[in-house]
């Protein structure tokens, strides 16, 4: 080859390949991967219209998906828009054909994604790429992981499907780098709901949180929501179960990631109603922050959200409505929380349901 | 395996396949973003959209030998594209693209100097010809423009850039 263009092709390999580019593409992979289920969650929608209709939650995530779409669309209407305005210029004709052709490769595949089957049994396995740190020890349905770190983005939340079994995947970054090691996270299980609270310390982002949408599609998750977090550093989400699960959570390094498996638990012998006692509903913020503080030193307080989608904070919960009623005394006056507190009656997987304040 | 029967796999969607294919790849798709954007968090973004467009619309691939034009297809598009956003917003900076420059020793033509002396399509095609070392009939492909009009962008390319070729050495 001609020395001039060897030297330029030197130039060009000696290009500086960062460390990001790694932790780049399998992010990009992974964002791939959800949206490839969103799209697959909005068929199905599409085909069980009136089966889904009346669920708030699927509903909601749907109309993300819906958003993006749109987005995506503008974006590339926009770019054709720009191209036509140039079409005095000749030497932007290439320009033109190349931005045609762009929204023309956008049309394909939003076409092939639409009528593929194929799709639908390809949500292949990647969690677990890193070290194996730890399987983590449930003590009392408490757990915990990670270390401390500060400026955590929670940046890719996912869900993969392995036989039996579903995994969810949670990542973190900082400064748009892949951690090595997890942040500080806790973990808790509770029945009546069946829920998994993760809390995430020095976690300041979570540009996650519309992954979570995501985790419905799993066939034992009911829901996934963020709840509120008392300080900016701490990111705290929950996930509702269907039915029993049998759960692990197993923690991995470089790359950083927390890997939860979900497998069918086993049935529940009938199980008697509980009796919670909890607070009126509010809409998503404060309230349930003031109103946990109140009562931190319960142990089994948890945020929950009703099946209107509002939330609430409950104490605990009894097998007896006397001893429940008990509690609620002794809960309004240790913390003065009078006329703030109810006593609601649940089956063993039922969410509670909305209860308006005075 | 060899990268057919990967291709072959990911264009059934084996997610596996398709990482390995993108890990492999990954370092050609950055080095062409940058000569794009100069930049590396804009070229990691072009890499990140590759990616994931590829990920995205590799089901309608039919046939998988046309895997590594189809993928360098999406990433010139994308590279483009995201120049022409930004340029939509802010205008390059003529002084930040320079300190980008290697010195540019004793009047001998360097990288970006010589790129930026052509136009888009023609930088594109010398870089993926003589960089990429992509025979001439993929660059047509991923082009979507006729070899006879490729051909004669190398020509001309290499004339502008007063590089002189050997006798036939263009068509090797």
């Amino acid at each position: 080859m001609n020395k001039d263009l060897e030297r330029l092709k030197k130039d060009y390999q000696n290009i500086e390949i960062p460390d990001e580019l790694t932790s780049v593409t399998r992010q990009a992979l992974e964002r791939a991967k959800q949206e490839r289920a969103r799209i697959k969650q909005v068929q199905h929608h599409d085909a069980s219209h009136a089966q889904i209709d009346n669920q708030s939650p699927s509903e909601k995530s749907d109309s993300i998906q819906f958003d993006r779409g749109n987005r995506n669309y503008q974006q590339s209407q926009q770019h054709s828009g720009k191209s036509q305005s140039q079409h005095a210029l000749p030497r932007n004709r290439w320009a033109k054909r190349i931005g045609a052709s762009a929204a023309a490769v956008f049309v394909l595949f939003t076409i092939s994604v639409n009528t593929m089957p194929a799709f639908a049994s390809s949500l292949e396995n990647i969690p677990g790429i890193g070290k194996l740190v730890k399987v983590l020890q449930f003590n009392k349905g408490e757990a915990e992981g990670g270390q401390i770190t500060d400026s955590t983005d929670i940046y890719a939340i996912g869900l993969h499907e392995k036989g039996e079994s579903d995994q969810i995947t949670i990542r973190f970054q900082q400064n748009h780098i892949e951690q090595e090691v997890a942040s500080y996270f806790h973990v808790n299980y509770r029945e009546f709901p069946n829920t998994m609270t993760f809390a995430v310390g020095g976690a300041r982002n979570f540009s996650a949180e519309q992954d979570l949408a995501t985790l419905k599609k799993s066939r034992f998750v009911q829901d996934a929501y963020t709840i509120v977090s008392p300080d900016d550093s701490l990111v705290r989400f929950t996930i509702v179960f269907k039915e029993p699960v049998a759960y692990e959570v197993k923690e991995y390094q470089q790359p950083a990631e927390v890997v939860l498996t979900l497998k069918q638990g086993t049935p529940a012998e009938a199980k008697d109603n509980i009796y919670s006692v909890r607070t009126a509903s509010h809409p998503f913020g404060e309230e349930q922050g003031v109103m946990e503080e109140k009562l931190l030193e319960e142990e089994h307080v948890r945020i929950l959200k009703d099946s209107a989608g509002t939330y609430l904070v409950e104490a605990g919960y009894y097998p007896t409505k006397e001893e429940a009623q008990s509690q609620l005394k002794r809960l309004e006056e240790q913390y003065g929380m009078q006329g703030q507190l109810h006593v609601e009656e649940r089956t063993y997987l039922q969410m509670p349901e909305q209860i308006i304040g005075q | 395996m060899s990268d057919f029967e990967l291709e072959k796999r990911a264009i059934a969607g084996d997610d596996e396949s398709f990482s390995i294919l993108i890990e492999q790849r990954k370092e050609r798709i950055y080095r062409m973003a940058y000569t794009y954007v100069r930049n590396k968090e804009d070229a990691l973004e072009i890499v990140q959209e590759t990616v994931y467009k590829a990920y995205l619309s590799v089901e309608k691939l039919q046939q998988p030998q046309y895997f590594n034009t189809w993928l360098m297809k999406i990433a010139v598009n994308a590279a483009l594209d995201h120049i022409r956003k930004s340029k939509r917003v802010v205008y390059m900076d003529k002084d930040i693209e320079r300190s980008y420059t290697p010195d540019n020793r004793e009047g001998k033509l360097d990288l970006y100097e010589a790129l930026d002396s052509l136009d888009e399509k023609t930088r594109t095609v010398l870089m993926l010809r003589y960089f990429e070392d992509m025979p001439l009939k993929d660059i047509a492909d991923t082009l979507e423009t006729p070899l006879s009009t490729i051909k004669s962008l190398i020509y001309r390319g290499l004339e502008k850039l007063k590089i002189n070729l050997g006798e036939g050495e263009l068509l090797e």
